[in-house]
């Protein structure tokens, strides 16, 4: 935990030195700008592939991240449930650049989210799952940054969404079959 | 429920969303050539395609952004709701992308676009017509080539195509298929009548007879030379031979409304299969035949019908033209060239 509030401060550190780097801060952990890169990046990866082949991984991929931030998102509610952890600034002195969120601080909810985009599209196109690892970082060091989190928050996040994607992924390989069938359909309407 | 907790940051983030998946769909539409999505034509604009993806992102963003930028560091709508509304922005930007792409896009004007002032000469061709395209100086009996259009009114495409052979010195019949003509098996009697047609003309050679199709009308060119002797050269430019399962490559190579009603378009299906060109194909051997592809085409499938050129006699070539599609195929330079260097060579 000393290790813990040592990073926080010290990634907290950077907020409230410039206006500039501050509004930097605000625009890379706000709920809006990077979540939605993530999923334009996904929309975008629906329609991409130079084959057939190509494509139809790329889409498998999309529909396996669907479900897979689906399950991060139970399994961060279910800790929610057993396990409540005050934000930052509940109790320390912090800069926050951000309103004050009132839900759990552990484990952090966007890192998960983002996390779990980078992790399922990781295991099918590394190239897309670099691009996505490097936004979730931003949103995850940017939530730290702005007061929001606690970086093991930001760990526990990382955990529950390379869980769910291996799940998902990994495991639960019965998905398959329903994907082909949603993509077959979708074929039939030229949107896959 | 849905809540938003603001609705004008919930409809401002509705509006950076669609914006930013318009833009997002030029982008792969530029970058997988999908001209079925791509509101500009990427053989003639090129990255400006990539530049209207990047305005319409920035654009979504700034709207949004600083328009909104002290409510969007508020509490807002939660992150399901945030699903929701781009998954509507998402299918509404795909809607409208579809829609616009089907209205503005005509096809490509093509490579060869000069203006055909000669129109030939229309000929009966059994119950239908045809227009004869003969060579400006005859000193003797040309050779002739039947040229068979696919049931994408291709007619005018093929009619350039008549005009080039006839500056090189070859005779041309131009079919001009309707709807009704295309119906099996009355198809079948087309080539036939045409080659009985050419064959009475005293300024065509009847020993040197030709036949090209283009698409389907390949199909029916292969099927035609496997019972009619008198043909010596067959060149399928393009021919479907084997069905293509519909997708998303159709929009590579028409507007998304066109593509759809060509995937459903069971007339054609029908008729592919039982011109069975694949079958009939084999028979022309000994005689000269050339498969000519663009590597672009995505309405035919190329892996079956190279596998089963492999397997046919040594008298059929197969060629591919690189960065052609299947409408532009007829009327390329490269495609025209090597096409009528074939026909010079083998009629």
């Amino acid at each position: 935990m000393a290790i813990d509030w040592a990073l926080f401060q010290f990634a907290n550190g950077l907020a409230g030195r410039s206006p500039i780097l501050d509004r930097i801060i605000q625009i890379l952990m706000n709920d809006y700008a990077l979540t939605t890169a993530m999923v334009l990046v996904l929309f975008a990866l629906w329609f991409s592939g130079s084959s057939l082949e190509a494509r139809e991984r790329n889409q498998r991929a999309v529909l396996s991240t669907i479900v897979a931030v689906l399950l991060a998102n139970l399994i961060v509610k279910a800790c929610n449930l057993i396990f409540y952890r005050p934000r930052p600034f509940a109790y320390h002195e912090v800069t926050l650049l951000f309103y004050h969120p009132s839900d759990s601080s552990f484990p952090s909810n966007a890192a998960t989210v983002g996390f779990c985009i980078a992790a399922s599209v990781w295991l099918f196109n590394h190239k897309a799952g670099f691009l996505l690892y490097t936004l979730s970082c931003l949103l995850a060091l940017a939530r730290v940054c702005g007061g929001v989190h606690y970086p093991s928050d930001i760990l526990g996040g990382l955990l529950v969404s390379t869980f769910s994607a291996w799940l998902v992924i990994r495991k639960w390989h019965f998905l398959d079959r329903w994907w082909m069938a949603i993509i077959h359909w979708l074929r039939r309407w030229l949107l896959a | 429920m849905l809540y938003f907790v603001s609705v004008k940051l919930a409809l401002g983030y509705l509006l950076f969303s669609f914006l930013s998946a318009l833009g997002i769909l030029q982008l792969v539409a530029t970058r997988y050539r999908l001209r079925g999505l791509a509101f500009l034509d990427h053989a003639q604009h090129g990255a400006k395609g990539y530049a209207l993806a990047a305005l319409l992102i920035v654009c979504g963003a700034l709207l949004f952004f600083a328009g909104q930028w002290h409510a969007i560091l508020t509490p807002g709508p939660a992150g399901s709701e945030l699903a929701f509304l781009f998954g509507l922005s998402a299918t509404g930007a795909l809607a409208v992308t579809c829609i616009v792409t089907s209205i503005v896009q005509k096809r490509r004007p093509g490579f060869l676009t000069q203006a055909i002032t000669d129109q030939g000469e229309t000929v009966t061709v059994g119950r239908g017509t045809g227009r004869l395209y003969l060579p400006h100086n005859l000193n003797a009996p040309a050779p002739a080539v039947v040229l068979v259009p696919g049931l994408n009114n291709n007619e005018g495409d093929l009619t350039i195509l008549a005009h080039q052979m006839a500056e090189e010195g070859f005779a041309a019949l131009v079919i001009c298929l309707d709807r009704g003509s295309c119906l099996y098996p009355e198809v079948l009697t087309i080539v036939p009548a045409a080659i009985s047609m050419l064959s009475k003309r005293p300024e065509i050679d009847e020993q040197r007879l030709g036949i090209v199709g283009h698409g389907l009308g390949g199909d029916l060119a292969i099927r035609a030379a496997s019972t009619d002797k008198q043909i010596k050269a067959v060149a399928a430019l393009a021919p479907v031979l084997v069905e293509v399962q519909p997708s998303l490559d159709l929009l590579r190579e028409m507007p998304y409304l066109e593509a759809l009603r060509w995937a459903r378009d069971r007339s054609r299906a029908n008729l592919r299969a039982a011109l069975n060109a694949l079958e009939y194909g084999s028979r022309i051997a000994p005689r000269s035949f050339l498969l000519l592809y663009g590597a672009e085409d995505r309405l035919v499938s190329r892996t079956p019908t190279e596998a089963w050129q492999a397997q046919q006699a040594t008298s059929m070539r197969l060629e591919v033209i690189e960065g052609v599609g299947h409408f532009d195929l007829v009327k390329h330079p490269v495609a025209v060239r090597v096409l009528i260097q074939w026909l010079r060579e083998h009629l």
